[in-house]
């Protein structure tokens, strides 16, 4: 008789897929739905944090200039390279340049660029109050000068336009508070002791050194709304003509192109890239081949098995924690004399002294030591009624001495018997 | 499934990806194209009907081998792996095997068992392995068809049985050695020989015989009782499941019962076997058909201990229900444990009150052992630990023959002829 079986002992392809599919199903979805809220925070978290940026609702932001701006029908055109900076100066003609120096340091062959620019008319206007990018910029005419002074509550004083401003839109504003660099030149606006000035022109375009004052922050204090519309381009009655504003932040994204030092990767051979990918794919496909099992994993049932003597030697441990030096002793001394009884053929419930006796002589053994042995210290022993507390070592001699008492006497017995 | 042969492979092609690095994609889709040319070039492995062949039963040690017949069923030549599952304790030295098997043939998949441990073990699936013409890759596939294999106990102390079965024969007076039978069932009548026991010179049929020289005398001869109950009675209890040396405290229960039920069996005894812990979980009796040693295995094979406490009180209503007759009563448990107290003795008044009881169990030595190391002081703390665990288990058991019940202690290894012995004495004495 064979168990036959018929070829339905394994699922269908397409069942064995459906089941898999359901085995995962959890995670499946879990997986689906962790991207679908990842691509959804990716998509809508499209609040700008860069300082100064024009979409940055918080007090370092310009988002509040850049509304009133686009409110007055100028159109912002925010890039971080030059290279598009470029293209946009040379699709808009007419429109306005700003440059806001932060933490990059402008692509020099634009910089130069901008000289002609401005000559040619258009509007450029640098924002900075970074005194490195300043002098790294405008290092062949001026340098930056003194801060604009802070009171004593850390209210930075106000600044007015000064007698020698000849743009406008200072004139307009008149006055000016926020903190900031200046810049040493010959005229200005908003001067700063002897020759500084926040506000200044050279050949590059007009400089102005104190950006914080157009964050949304302090863009209501004084006239710094004033300043900020009337040098980014507002102008007033002119809603109709859509102008156009290039706002330029030099970043990293410069640099990236004219590295002056060639990495070491530039150098490596064509195919180790190619070859580096196709070793991480044959790696993986090893990872595959020998992970694969042969089915299922087989399970052993294993019944339930526990040391016998588990209990004897948790006991032991508890009387070594609790220094049981009387109880231990005792045990030991009821076990043999238990079995000295047994072996000496005295009856059961034979006394101790009894025992001791029987013992010492069989052995050879002085009574008295036996006896000290065998024999409960105390009132109820005929040993010294105040045994001083026994330490650990005299406990170990005693229980081997005991040990060696029974060996003695079975001994004995032994070749007793054998002699008779 | 990918084999390591693809993987080789692949760290071949990279030369070809040094040699011409542009070409990167072309080559991962020359590799991807041969693995999916060979599996779908191999024979399919869901074509294909597994037949089990029924296994024989086995002892625990002994070999065997399993037999599955493997029957392709496609047209395509099926060349892969097939992996028989069994479980790790089956012992199995082979369960992964090369395979080739033509179109619309078969083969058999035989793997070499050896079970290292009694009772019933189960290889649930075949997997199979379809390898493509090139070897690269193939299709995997596990087909559920269980196959199970009953191990039965290892039957160690068999090698006491011929010597305790030649000493009932001699109980028997069924051999020529002059050993009377000293049961109370009458046998026969026969010339007196010099060392008989002159208390049974039956003196009315002397007188019977007389003849001329009146020399005869005539002596009664008695055999050992037969046709009595044996009711051996494993306790597979929390107390079972403790190891002794290497194995529980259960298994040497088996062992007894195995030796001491073929003994009884032989002996025309009637013999039955219950192991139970809250309930009963297995049965046997010689009543039942077929070979009681192997009846006695078979039942013996499933008993696992089982992490409760005993419940002895349902001893003797089981009892009853098995027989109202006297019977010699075996309780296989753990004599030194203190539970005792509370589990048998209560309950051994109603069973010694009717029938002869004796409590077998093991004694383990390794408290002698550990009561004998003495050279640290942790060393005599635990030394006089097991002293203790000894005392207890003495108080138990001189408690127990306190109440008429016969108790046998050995080693692991010595209980299974120490209880032989003590049925022979039990039976020669006419005590049952």
């Amino acid at each position: 008789m064979s168990s036959s079986t018929d070829p339905s002992t394994v699922v269908s392809a397409g069942t064995a897929m459906r089941s898999a599919a359901s085995r995962w199903q959890f995670w499946i979805v879990l997986l689906v739905i962790g991207s679908v809220v990842a691509l959804l925070i990716q998509l809508l978290d499209t609040s700008d944090t860069e300082i100064y940026g024009t979409e940055n609702t918080d007090l370092d932001g310009y988002a509040a200039v850049a509304n009133v701006l686009d409110d007055h029908g100028v159109n912002l055109h925010r890039v971080y390279s030059a290279e598009a900076a470029r293209e946009l100066l040379e699709q808009e003609q007419a429109a306005s340049l700003v440059v806001l120096l932060r933490e990059f340091p402008p692509d020099e062959r634009f910089a130069a660029e901008l000289d002609a620019e401005w000559d040619a008319g258009r509007e450029v206007l640098w924002i900075s109050d970074d005194p490195w990018l300043l002098t790294e910029v405008f290092a062949a005419e001026t340098q930056t000068g003194a801060r604009i002074p802070v009171g004593a509550a850390g209210t930075p004083e106000v600044l007015e336009s000064g007698p020698r401003c000849a743009l406008p839109a200072a004139e307009a504003a008149r006055s000016l508070q926020a903190p900031g660099v200046s810049l040493r030149t010959d005229s200005g606006c908003f001067p700063i002791g002897e020759d500084g000035y926040v506000l200044a022109e050279t050949s590059r375009g007009v400089v102005f050194t104190a950006p914080e004052a157009f964050t949304n922050q302090h863009i209501t204090a004084e006239g710094n709304a004033a300043l900020a519309l009337g040098l980014l381009g507002a102008k007033e009655g002119n809603d109709a003509a859509p102008q156009d504003l290039i706002w330029y932040t030099p970043s990293g994204a410069d640099s990236v192109g004219d590295q002056q030092w060639g990495s070491p990767l530039d150098y490596l051979p064509e195919w180790l890239w190619p070859l580096v990918w196709w070793l991480i794919i044959c790696a993986g496909i090893g990872m595959v081949a020998a992970g694969r099992r042969y089915g299922p994993v087989v399970s052993e049932p294993l019944p339930v098995n526990v040391p016998a003597e588990e209990a004897a030697v948790g006991r032991g441990r508890l009387y070594q924690r609790a220094n049981a030096v009387p109880a231990t002793l005792q045990v030991l001394r009821s076990a043999h004399l238990l079995r000295l009884t047994k072996l000496l053929r005295l009856g059961r419930g034979a006394a101790p002294e009894t025992v001791a006796v029987a013992a010492a002589h069989v052995a050879g053994w002085e009574t008295s030591a036996v006896r000290q042995l065998l024999e409960r210290p105390g009132p109820d022993g005929a040993a010294p009624p105040h045994a001083p507390a026994m330490s650990h070592r005299d406990m170990v001699t005693h229980a081997q001495a005991l040990a060696k008492l029974e060996s003695d006497v079975r001994q004995a017995l032994r070749t007793r018997r054998r002699t008779e | 499934m990918l084999t390591l042969r693809y993987f080789w492979v692949a760290l071949g092609m990279s030369g070809l990806v040094v040699l011409v690095p542009a070409w990167l994609w072309l080559w991962l889709v020359v590799l991807a194209a041969v693995a999916l040319v060979d599996i779908l070039a191999c024979a399919s492995p869901r074509k294909v009907r597994l037949t089990r062949q029924p296994t024989k039963s086995t002892r625990t040690g002994e070999r065997t081998t399993a037999v599955t017949r493997v029957e392709n069923l496609g047209a395509r030549t099926l060349r892969g792996w097939v992996k028989d599952g069994w479980q790790p304790t089956a012992g199995a030295r082979n369960v992964v095997q090369w395979a080739q098997i033509r179109g619309h043939r078969s083969t058999e998949l035989q793997v070499r068992l050896e079970p290292q441990r009694r009772g019933e073990l189960i290889s649930e699936h075949v997997t199979i392995r379809s390898l493509g013409p090139l070897g690269l890759a193939g299709r995997q596939v596990t087909h559920r068809v269980p196959q199970t294999l009953q191990v039965l106990p290892e039957f160690a102390s068999r090698k006491h049985l011929p010597s305790r079965l030649r000493r009932l024969r001699e109980l028997d007076g069924a051999t020529a050695v002059q050993l009377r039978g000293a049961g109370t069932e009458f046998d026969s009548l026969r010339d007196y020989v010099r060392g008989d026991d002159v208390r049974s010179i039956d003196w009315r049929a002397t007188a019977r015989r007389q003849d001329a020289a009146g020399q005869h005398l005539v002596v009664r001869t008695w055999r050992p009782e037969r046709d009595r109950r044996v009711i051996l009675c494993l306790d597979a209890s929390r107390t079972s499941a403790g190891r002794i040396g290497d194995e529980p405290r259960l298994d040497a229960g088996v062992e007894s019962s195995l030796l001491l039920g073929a003994l009884a069996a032989h002996a025309g005894d009637r013999v039955d076997f219950l192991a139970f812990a809250r309930e009963v979980t297995a049965r046997a009796s010689s009543s039942e058909r077929g070979i009681f040693l192997n009846v006695l295995s078979m039942a013996a094979s499933k008993v696992e201990p089982a992490l409760v406490e005993a419940d002895f009180a349902q001893l003797p209503g089981q009892i009853t229900a098995i027989t109202t007759h006297k019977s010699l009563v075996v309780i296989l448990t753990a004599a030194d444990s203190p539970s005792l107290q509370e589990g048998l003795l209560p309950v051994l008044p109603a069973l010694t009150a009717k029938h002869r009881v004796v409590v077998a169990s093991v004694s383990n030595p390794e408290l002698i052992q550990r009561a004998a190391t003495r050279e640290t002081v942790s060393e005599v703390y635990a030394a006089a630990a097991a002293e203790r665990a000894m005392i207890e288990a003495e108080a138990v058991a001189s408690e127990l023959q306190a109440m008429g019940v016969e108790v046998v202690q050995a080693e692991p290894e010595a209980l299974p002829a120490a209880l032989a012995d003590c049925y022979i004495r039990l039976k020669a004495t006419g005590k049952l």
